[in-house]
């Protein structure tokens, strides 16, 4: 397995590396994810993804068709090491370009490409997740929300939940289970803007809202919104679930050690002993390494298999000891939140949602046993 | 089962089920109220008073009912599973400054406040921590110097749990021209005195309720009736003191970290098994079995070590090396116990709407008040070992 970038992926990394230092605000560098006023946060995320996107540098790897350079996954990887070192946030469609963007590539149409890559990258459209379900969280294959064909399309009533930024987002990927079709889970695109969807937002742990109910009352959904087959959509969210959980998380994961020296640096300042935190940089490496293991493996055109659940509970896990080791020694000071502490405060309640979101730990650790082999727990 | 380990008495019994109803039909269902309002819970005090819950250890004589830490303990674990912050307003009352009183006040001293302790007209804080001087607490420069008949007090306290509400503060300080454990002493100040700079406050992550305050003191007049320890140049009885001191305000604060970690396992178990996934109820899965075994483990270990802590209170404070060990365990099982019935909930843990978060948040305060998870381990590797090494750079 080659870890190792190519020439056009070097030049490439070479150029934005200069691009990022001369543009970048300063005020943007450093920003933990979930931090702040959401609107605000949004906002920086949006701005920072239409910047990036003017300046021809996401998506690096999509073909040329689809708006991106055509080069190799290792010209992804230059992008997010150029991004963490950088201490650039998320460009905010990154759940779209990591996730949705790579199954439409795969099973849409080319009328769905043409209209959707283009503004996903410009951020003109920001994108949110419709899978997860009051009833259906671990278990997504349980989901209810029902599409009822009508003439072409569908009209879709349900609920969605934990859909991260649907205040903001102008459309989502989401799965319904068509009636009248054995199965029937199917992928369509929803226009948030349609009469009947209804975004109220989840006020959590850390204070803010970006993760939201979508309430879905007689919604109708055209028909050249089907993201491939009516009842195959197992099959498109399976490939989406499987790039949140290798390239969708890759730069939070690659940010572990980045986070780790801003946290070293910070407890020496305020004259605090930073040695417990080796057992977080060894983890920080780990970490390191096997997303970098994932990227490359995907260059070579294989599937990850285990390795994108190991790498998910690996950063998942490694970053909410990384944050409790900081409490343990800088105490108060974290918790009370004053002298500026209160944007590691944050990401440490950020943090829990980090073991649950993308599939929890558990089942992630499903997924590892399933790949090892072990008899299945599901009866 | 109940085996000698963990018998109690019929009074202590009537106790634990006296706490339990109040906690459960009075504390918990406002504790989300009072933390959303970051207010002090008076109302819940009101009720834990007339209960009298803040005489519990205030002496006979004094008008309280002359209870161990023991028996603190017990009650501060129930009260915690229904609300922290209303468990933390007993917790000062009966762990806390009038402890030290009745131990080492003056008669005075006694007479003037225990009764007034005991009835619930007068709330304590200490005010220990300094900006320089949290985990490294002899290194306060809080100081009393003498002038004329009595002292002036002159310093700064911060993380003063209860400030805003209290009426009365134990205030460590030292004599001047000392340093490190030398001159420590203890003196104490009602509140809104000359001298004393109007309280801060600090926004915190758990247990918002119970403010942490930042008090200012300058050229505060003190007489010689106010103090309790007196800082001597020369002397390391008040380092000593003060370590000592601190003990039955660990074992309470474990036992609230108990209460709330037995909380959030509660609340688990009742979600995994009403919770359906993959068509049946997620209790039934190995996973959610394996995490639940380890929270009731850790609960009932850190208990026992509690109690064990808890029943070697001599002349009312229990031993450093029990003490020590018992904070760290039940800190600790309080993090993790909470973490994982967060995990268990899944995206409802995490949300504000139900409880769960609020005992995250809650817990790791827990670790870091009254000695970090840190300084506890270096005090149990002192007393096993018998090497105690200052942490101080020479």
């Amino acid at each position: 397995m080659d870890l190792s970038l190519s020439g056009a992926a070097l030049d490439y990394r070479d150029e934005l590396r200069d691009w990022v230092a001369a543009t970048l605000p300063v005020g943007w560098r450093d920003v933990p994810v979930g931090i702040g006023d959401d609107a605000a946060y949004v906002a920086m995320r949006r701005d920072w993804g239409t910047m990036l996107h003017e300046g021809g540098w996401l998506a690096p790897h999509w073909p040329a068709a689809c708006g991106g350079r055509g080069l190799g996954v290792d010209a992804q990887l230059a992008f997010l090491d150029v991004l963490v070192a950088a201490g650039a946030p998320e460009p905010m469609n990154t759940n779209g370009m990591s996730i949705f963007a790579p199954a439409l590539m795969a099973f849409g149409t080319d009328d769905q490409r043409a209209r959707y890559l283009g503004p996903m990258l410009a951020h003109d459209d920001i994108w949110c997740q419709g899978f997860s379900e009051p009833g259906a969280g671990s278990d997504l294959g349980g989901l209810t929300t029902r599409a009822i064909p009508d003439g072409d399309g569908f009209v879709v009533s349900g609920q969605k939940v934990w859909t991260s930024y649907a205040l903001f987002a102008q459309r989502c990927y989401l799965m319904v289970r068509v009636t009248g079709v054995p199965d029937g889970v199917t992928m369509v695109v929803l226009h948030m803007d349609r009469p009947g969807v209804t975004v109220r937002p989840l006020r959590n742990l850390t204070g803010s809202s970006e993760f939201c109910e979508v309430f879905l009352d007689d919604v109708t959904v055209d028909a050249d919104d089907i993201v491939g087959e009516i009842g195959d959509g197992w099959r498109v969210a399976t490939y989406a679930l499987a790039r949140e959980r290798s390239t969708g998380l890759a730069q939070r994961a690659l940010q572990l050690s980045r986070e780790l020296e801003l946290m070293n640096a910070r407890l020496h300042a305020g004259g605090h002993d930073g040695a417990a935190l080796v057992g977080a940089f060894v983890r920080s490496r780990a970490v390191d390494s096997t997303v970098r293991r994932v990227l490359a493996t995907i260059a070579e055109g294989a599937e990850p298999g285990m390795l994108a659940p190991v790498a998910k509970v690996l950063w998942s896990e490694g970053h909410q000891a990384q944050l409790a080791t900081l409490v343990e020694i800088a105490g108060p000071e974290v918790t009370a939140a004053g002298d500026g502490w209160a944007d590691w405060l944050r990401a440490l309640l950020f943090s829990r949602a980090e073991t649950i979101y993308g599939g929890t730990s558990e089942i992630q650790r499903n997924l590892i046993a399933k790949s090892l082999g072990l008899p299945s727990d599901r009866g | 089962m109940t085996t000698p380990l963990d018998q109690l008495t019929d009074a202590q019994t009537e106790l634990v089920a006296l706490a339990r109803r109040i906690a459960q039909e009075e504390l918990r269902p406002r504790a989300a109220e009072w933390d959303r309002r970051a207010e002090f819970p008076e109302e819940q005090f009101q009720l834990l008073r007339k209960a009298g819950l803040t005489a519990l250890t205030v002496p006979v004589e004094y008008g309280g009912r002359g209870l161990g830490t023991f028996e603190a303990c017990l009650v501060l674990e129930e009260l915690a599973a229904g609300c922290l912050a209303s468990a933390m307003t007993i917790q000062m009352q009966v762990n806390g400054p009038p402890r030290v009183i009745a131990r080492i006040g003056t008669d005075q001293q006694r007479e003037e406040y225990l009764p007034r302790v005991a009835d619930g007209s007068v709330c304590f804080s200490i005010a220990m921590t300094e900006p320089q001087a949290g985990s490294d607490g002899t290194a306060l420069q809080t100081t009393l110097s003498p002038h004329g008949d009595g002292f002036l007090l002159n310093g700064e306290k911060c993380h003063i749990t209860g400030a805003l509400r209290s009426d009365a503060f134990l205030v460590f300080c030292r004599a001047p021209d000392t340093t490190g454990p030398d001159g420590i002493g203890a003196v104490l100040i009602d509140r809104d005195v000359e001298g004393m700079a109007p309280i801060e406050t600090e926004e915190k992550m758990g247990g918002r309720a119970i403010a942490e305050g930042i008090m200012r003191f300058t050229d505060v007049p003190v007489r010689a009736d106010q103090v309790v320890l007196m800082p001597r140049k020369g002397s390391r009885d008040g380092a000593r003191f003060l370590v000592r001191q601190f003990n039955p305000e660990r074992c309470g604060n474990a036992a609230m970290a108990v209460g709330l970690a037995r909380a959030a396992l509660e609340d688990a178990v009742a979600y995994v098994k009403e919770r359906q996934q993959f068509g049946r109820a997620i209790v039934e899965f190995q996973g959610p079995q394996w995490k639940i075994a380890d929270m009731a483990t850790a609960i009932d270990g850190a208990r026992l070590l509690l109690w064990r802590a808890a029943r070697t209170d001599v002349e009312g404070f229990p031993g450093i090396r029990e003490t020590a060990m018992a904070k760290l365990a039940a800190n600790e099982a309080a993090v993790m116990v909470t973490s994982e019935a967060l995990q268990l909930l899944g995206h409802k843990g995490y949300l504000t709407r139900y409880p769960m978060e609020r005992y995250v948040r809650d817990a790791f305060g827990l670790g870091i008040g009254g000695g970090t998870t840190g300084i506890l381990r270096n005090m149990v590797a002192g007393e096993v070992t018998g090497v105690r090494v200052s942490q101080r750079r020479s």
